[in-house]
């Protein structure tokens, strides 16, 4: 009986410690997670005036984007940003990893040039190609003119100007799929790769039998955790294009930032972040169900 | 007693972080309190925040040198024992930062605010009516350009400018021989020197940083034509022929080939950016981006001109704007703010202004001898005589949104074949309905 009750005592103190072991990091997601979503979506229940909530209007705010052409070309916008900044950066991020995990000489010294884009702000990166690619005053426009004798043009077409943030994006968050990828890379044993050798198999079929499936898990994981860093970037689009031209880069991101702190319709900027939260949501969702399928 | 040391530890980490968010709140209440006499007013020095768009830490621009110089030695000088720390945001996020402050219940002591956002200021709560102050100050400024009436909103004063800008156009001399007449001449003049790289005349019509670019010449050119952008009564009537008449004479800058396409993409930095460059050849800017113009290497073939307007020799309605200085709604002490703010108005400021190309907005800055030895002295003297025909306003809170419409209704009209007149009329519309009007 008493061993019983001592055994309950533990249970119940190991209980209380885990519990007060996990209190701080539950307290954190409460503040820094929880309570902010939970803000957003009262706000964008609410009529605002500046930052100041008013009366309950339900979903009104969520009629409007959805029934709108704006709400839904930002929408379009933000899932065509997503997927061609995803086409281009999974592949380009693998390649340079698997070059990169080569033994090359300067190895290092490649590995610490290429990181430099990621270390850039944002706000540096957007008016670094602002700059670069300026029509009027940007280096690569005066060389293609001084070649072709014309003006070359990167932000005044619907279409440039979607390519041209995409480039933009590429270029600076390729580094980070890279580190994960070559990360991976690095754990994957020497022997599978010996016993491939031993077995005749060539230098693509390698690439493509055993280190692409080894590294699925990881680029499932830096797929989902770009997606979601993509649909909510605002500050490298809004500094490059400010959503133009004709809205052509006005993602769902952007809205809310516009709406919400420009115009100071923060109830209608809120409803416009759960969106994007949904998105988020149903894009994960989506990439797990499809990459678990396969295996 | 492992366990019971560790389980301490935990709620102590546990606690400390929920205390966290106290600790700032007591220690800035205790931070008020100590300047704070028995009656609740304040009336020795305080550490003072100054919220503005120029960086003193930044020798890019004279303006920023000004401000350095002006901070430090009120800093060194003051008697009330205040120290003034700026903190400087970029224009463009100036407004979202400044609201959201106030939202939060915080902000700065002092706030720089530009005349043409002073209303969102007010209606976001961030700044405070400084009546009192402004009435008894205004009289002591000898040749201050703004009347205290001029600058009452709802019988309150909330900020004083200390500078007085207008727009001009910027030409460049080797290019127009003289300056073109009218709007119209410079159509047909910049067309003709316009090449594959350069553009004649350039009107930013990108929607960022509030369309600057594009607001900057419609309204003038509007006046010009004889129209308006709201009446009396607040109601929006740029949508009279008057507006399909600048939008249409916008549009007879792409077919004249003045300006091409790769201006959907300017914004008033990059115009200026370009002008400097060489590639645009005329632009309208504010006369407060004389220092950056002047910057330029091609600096002696650059000359600036009032306004140009629709009828021969006969230029646009000068548009005067100005940054002013108003007391933060959360100030802790107002008497101290105030004292600061008064500094920005002395000759010797407003000199020190005036030789970094800022209009001032004391008159009496141009009698200074060192002004007048100035090389651009005439030109300086020829934006203030434009100026003086201007009277500062104040537009509307939401005037960012109806900006962004407007140079969105101007580049369907350009670029889209749309009719200006349905374009303006939406615009219009959209801005009576949300405003009952």
């Amino acid at each position: 009986m008493n061993g019983v009750i001592k055994l309950n005592k533990k249970r119940n103190e190991e209980k209380i410690l885990s519990v007060i072991f996990l209190a701080p990091a539950i307290i954190l997601i409460l503040c820094m997670t929880v309570l902010p979503i939970i803000y957003a979506v009262n706000t964008s229940l609410h009529a605002t005036e500046y930052a100041q909530i008013k009366e309950f209007i339900g979903l009104k705010y969520y009629r409007e984007i959805l029934g709108s052409v704006k709400g839904w070309s930002a929408i379009f916008n933000s899932i065509s940003y997503v997927l061609m900044s995803l086409l281009l950066v999974i592949p380009i991020g693998t390649i340079c990893a698997v070059l990169l995990n080569q033994k090359i000489a300067g190895r290092t010294f490649i590995r610490t040039l290429v990181i430099i884009p990621w270390v850039l702000s944002q706000t540096v990166t957007a008016l670094l190609w602002k700059w670069l690619l300026n029509s009027n005053y940007g280096p690569v426009s005066y060389i293609y003119y001084s070649l072709t004798g014309q003006k070359i043009d990167f932000f005044n077409t619907p279409l440039a100007a979607k390519f041209t943030v995409v480039l933009a994006n590429v270029w600076n968050s390729f580094p980070i799929v890279l580190i994960l990828i070559l990360a991976a890379l690095q754990s994957i044993s020497a022997d599978v790769y010996e016993a491939a050798q031993v077995d005749g198999a060539t230098r693509l079929q390698t690439f493509f039998k055993i280190t692409l499936p080894l590294l699925k898990p990881i680029i499932l994981t830096t797929v989902v955790l770009q997606s979601m860093e993509y649909f909510n970037m605002v500050t490298l689009v809004y500094t490059l294009t400010s959503g133009g031209p004709f809205n052509a880069t006005q993602t769902m991101s952007v809205l809310a930032f516009k709406e919400g702190f420009e115009y100071w319709h923060l109830g209608y900027g809120s409803a416009s972040s759960i969106i994007i939260l949904v998105l988020n949501m149903l894009f994960s969702i989506f990439y797990m169900k499809t990459l678990r399928k396969k295996d | 007693m492992k366990r019971f040391v560790i389980a301490m530890i935990s709620l102590a980490l546990v606690f400390s972080m929920t205390a966290c968010g106290n600790t700032a709140s007591t220690e800035e209440s205790g931070g008020t309190s100590a300047n704070k006499t028995s009656s609740g007013s304040d009336v020795k020095g305080s550490d003072l925040t100054l919220w503005i768009f120029l960086n003193p830490e930044s020798k890019d621009d004279p303006r920023n040198i000004v401000l350095k110089d002006i901070v430090d030695s009120y800093n060194a000088n003051n008697t009330m024992g205040s120290k003034v720390k700026v903190e400087s945001i970029h224009y463009s996020k100036f407004e979202a930062q400044a609201i959201q402050a106030a939202a939060a219940g915080t902000g700065p002591d002092i706030v720089n605010v530009y005349t043409d956002m002073l209303k969102q200021h007010i209606a976001g709560g961030t700044i405070q009516p400084m009546t009192k102050y402004a009435e008894e100050f205004i009289p002591t400024i000898e040749g201050y350009t703004y009347t205290a009436d001029s600058l009452k909103i709802n019988n309150e004063i909330y900020t004083l400018p200390w500078e007085s800008r207008t727009f001009v156009f910027w030409y460049r001399s080797d290019i127009f021989k003289d300056v073109p007449k009218s709007l119209g001449e410079l159509s047909s003049l910049a067309g003709a020197q316009s090449t594959a790289l350069a553009q004649g005349f350039v009107i930013g019509l990108s929607d960022g940083s509030n369309s600057a670019s594009f607001m900057e010449s419609f309204i003038p050119f509007i006046r010009s034509a004889g129209g308006a952008i709201f009446d009396d009564s607040g109601k929006a009537v740029f949508n009279s022929d008057e507006g399909v008449q600048v939008l249409n004479y916008m549009k007879s800058l792409i077919d004249s080939k003045a300006m091409d396409k790769t201006t959907l993409s300017l914004g008033v930095d990059e115009v200026v950016d370009a002008f400097k460059a060489g590639t645009i050849l005329s632009c309208n800017a504010g006369t407060q981006r004389a220092a950056t113009i002047r910057g330029s290497e091609l600096n002696d073939k650059i000359k600036s001109a009032p306004m140009l307007g629709f009828k021969d020799n006969e230029p646009s309605p000068a548009v005067v704007a100005g940054q002013s200085l108003g007391i933060g709604k959360f100030c802790k002490n107002t008497d101290a703010a105030f004292d600061f703010i008064k500094t920005f108005y002395t000759k010797d400021n407003q000199v020190k202004w005036l030789k970094a190309n800022v209009l001032p907005a004391v008159k009496s800055a141009y009698d200074d001898a060192e002004i007048k030895a100035m090389s651009n002295y005439e030109e300086l003297v020829s934006w203030n005589e434009y100026a003086s025909k201007g009277k500062v306003e104040f537009y509307p809170a939401d005037y960012s949104e109806l900006s962004v419409k407007l140079v969105q209704a101007a580049q369907n009209v350009l670029f889209n074949g749309k009719d200006a007149k349905t374009e303006l009329d939406t615009v219009a519309n959209w801005y009576n309905d949300k405003n009952q009007k």
